[in-house]
C-alpha cells in the first residue's frame, strides 16, 4: 500500500534487486503524491522512475485509487478486499492509520526510522543523530498506537556521509534495507516472527524544529560504536 | 559574514496563523546565523523591556523574577515570593481527572518547580508532557480544559501562558540537555516573538526574556557539542 515517494521508489528498487515481488499493490494518488514527483537524484537508488511506472515494470497487478487518504473508504475496501494477509506500509508522511483499516483483519509492515522504544514519533532519523550519532530503523507490525506495534526487527546504520539527502535518499535507503532483510527473513522461515514493544518508558517525538534539524544536518557527531552490520531480528514469540 | 538569510519562522503572527514546521527547507549555515541574530534581536528588546518594569515592581514582576532565579540564576530581588505562597489547585489530582484553567495548571506547576521540585516528577510531569503534547499538536493553549482534556472554552489568545509554558521547558533544559523540551522551546519562542509587541503583560514580557536567554544557552551548548560554528 503506497504513495509516490522517495520511499517507495526506494521500497521498490530494493525488492525488484532482490527478486521479492509482492502479488500485488494498492496505489493512492491524488494529493501532494503526485505521480510525476520529481526528485533530486541520490547515490543510494535510482529514484528516476515514478512507482506507478516501476510497479508495472515489475510486473505487479496494482489498483489504483484517487484519493492520498489511506483511511478513505475506498482505501479500507480495496484492503479488506486483497488477499494478502500483510500489506507493507509506505503511505505518506505522518498519515495515522485509524481502527477501520486495523479492522480489516489485515497487518500493515512498517519500517520506521528510529529505533523503538527510545525513538517513535515524528522525525526521528534527525533526533537519532542528534542524541546518539547513528541513524535506527525498526520494521513494525502497526497498531493504533504511534509507532507502538509489536517489532520484527532492528537495525542501526551509521550516519551518512552526506547529511543533507537524508530525507531523499538515506532514510529511505536504509529503511528499504531492512524491510529486505525481514522479507529475506519470512522468505526463509516461513513465518513472521515479532514481538511486543519493551515495557520500558519510550519517548514519542514531534516534528523536529528547523534549528535542531540544521545542528544535526551540520553535526559532525557520529557514533564510533555503530556498525553496518548490527542486525538483530526479533525472536519468535514463545 | 553578511547574513543574506532571513529567520522566517517567526515573521508572522503564529497565534492567529498557526505553522506545523512541515517539510522545512535546509538552507545551510546561514540559516543558524539567521536564527541567532533574530533571537538575539528579540533578547535584547525584552532586556530594555525588563529594566524599565524593574522600576515599579508588582507582583506579576516579582512571579517573573522568582521564575528567572529558578532558570537562570540572575534576578534582581524585588522582595515579593508570590510563587512561594502559591497554593496548587490542579496538580493535586492527575491530568484526566478534573478540569482545569490552564493558568493555574501553570502556576501550580512553577511553585512546586522551584519549592518542591522532589515531587515534580510524580506530580508534575505528566501535566507538563500533557501541556507540551497540546501545544505540539494544535500550537495553541486553551484557557481551560475539562476533565475529558479537550478545550471548554474557546480562548487561546492568553499569551502569558505560552510564555510561562517556554520558560517552564527552559527549566527543563537548563537543568539537564532534553532535545524533546527544546524542541518545543524553540516553536514556543517563535510565538512569542511573532507577536512582538502584543506581548500582553510585564509577566509575559518578563518570562519570555526567560525563556529566550535559556533557549540560547541550550542551543549554543549544542553547538559546540556538535562542532557546528555558524
Amino acid at each position: 500500500m503506497a504513495v509516490d515517494s522517495s520511499r517507495t521508489r526506494a521500497y521498490l528498487a530494493a525488492l525488484h534487486e532482490n527478486d521479492l515481488i509482492p502479488a500485488h499493490a494498492i496505489f493512492l494518488t491524488g494529493g501532494p503524491n503526485r505521480p510525476d514527483l520529481d526528485l533530486p537524484p541520490v547515490p543510494y537508488f535510482d529514484n528516476s522512475v515514478p512507482a506507478q511506472d516501476m510497479l508495472q515494470e515489475m510486473g505487479i497487478a496494482t489498483q489504483v485509487l484517487d484519493t492520498s487518504d489511506v483511511n478513505s473508504p475506498e482505501a479500507v475496501a480495496a484492503v479488506r478486499d486483497s488477499g494478502a494477509d500483510v500489506l507493507i506500509y509506505s503511505g505518506p508522511g505522518g498519515a495515522i492509520l485509524r481502527r477501520d483499516l486495523f479492522d480489516t483483519g489485515k497487518r500493515f509492515l512498517h519500517i520506521h526510522p528510529g529505533l523503538v522504544p527510545h525513538f517513535r514519533g515524528s522525525t526521528t532519523v534527525y533526533y537519532s543523530l542528534l542524541v546518539e550519532g547513528t541513524c535506527g530503523v525498526s520494521a513494525m507490525f502497526l497498531n493504533e498506537q504511534i509507532d507502538q506495534g509489536p517489532v520484527l526487527a532492528t537495525r542501526t546504520f551509521p550516519p551518512p556521509a552526506d547529511r543533507t539527502s537524508i530525507d531523499h535518499g538515506y532514510d529511505p535507503y536504509i529503511r528499504s534495507t531492512l524491510l529486505v532483510q525481514v522479507l529475506q527473513d519470512f522468505e526463509a522461515r516461513g513465518e513472521w516472527r515479532s514481538l511486543p514493544q519493551g515495557q520500558e518508558a519510550g519517548e514519542t517525538y514531534f516534528i523536529m524544529h528547523p534549528v535542531l534539524r540544521h545542528l544535526a544536518i551540520l553535526s559532525k557527531f557520529a557514533s564510533e560504536e555503530t556498525e553496518e552490520e548490527q542486525w538483530q531480528a526479533t525472536a519468535p514469540i514463545p | 559574514m553578511v547574513n543574506t538569510i532571513a529567520y522566517p519562522y517567526a515573521q508572522t503572527n503564529l497565534l492567529t496563523q498557526r505553522y506545523h514546521y512541515q517539510y522545512t527547507p535546509y538552507q545551510g549555515p546561514a540559516f543558524l546565523r539567521a536564527y541567532l541574530a533574530q533571537r538575539h534581536t528579540f533578547r535584547d528588546q525584552l532586556i530594555s523591556i525588563r529594566e524599565r518594569l524593574l522600576i515599579n515592581p508588582t507582583e506579576e514582576i516579582a512571579m517573573a523574577e522568582e521564575i528567572r532565579q529558578a532558570v537562570l540564576g540572575s534576578s534582581t530581588q524585588v522582595g515579593e515570593t508570590p510563587l512561594k505562597n502559591h497554593r496548587c489547585t490542579v496538580t493535586s489530582s492527575a491530568p484526566g481527572e478534573r478540569d482545569f484553567q490552564t493558568r493555574s495548571l501553570l502556576l501550580d506547576l512553577w511553585h512546586v518547580a522551584i519549592y518542591r521540585m522532589q515531587d515534580f516528577d510524580r506530580t508534575c510531569l505528566p501535566w507538563t508532557n500533557f501541556l507540551l503534547q497540546r501545544y505540539e499538536v494544535t500550537k495553541r493553549l486553551y484557557v481551560g480544559y475539562g476533565a475529558d482534556l479537550k478545550p471548554s472554552e474557546g480562548k487561546f489568545d492568553v499569551t502569558g501562558n505560552y510564555a510561562l509554558l517556554a520558560a517552564l521547558l527552559a527549566h527543563r533544559c537548563i537543568a539537564s540537555p532534553d532535545i524533546k523540551a527544546l524542541n518545543t522551546l524553540l516553536k514556543l519562542v517563535d510565538l512569542l516573538a511573532s507577536l512582538g509587541t502584543e506581548l500582553q503583560n510585564s509577566l509575559t514580557q518578563l518570562t519570555s526574556l526567560v525563556a529566550a536567554e535559556a533557549e540560547l544557552l541550550a542551543v549554543e551548548g549544542l553547538f559546540g557539542q556538535h562542532e557546528v560554528a555558524p
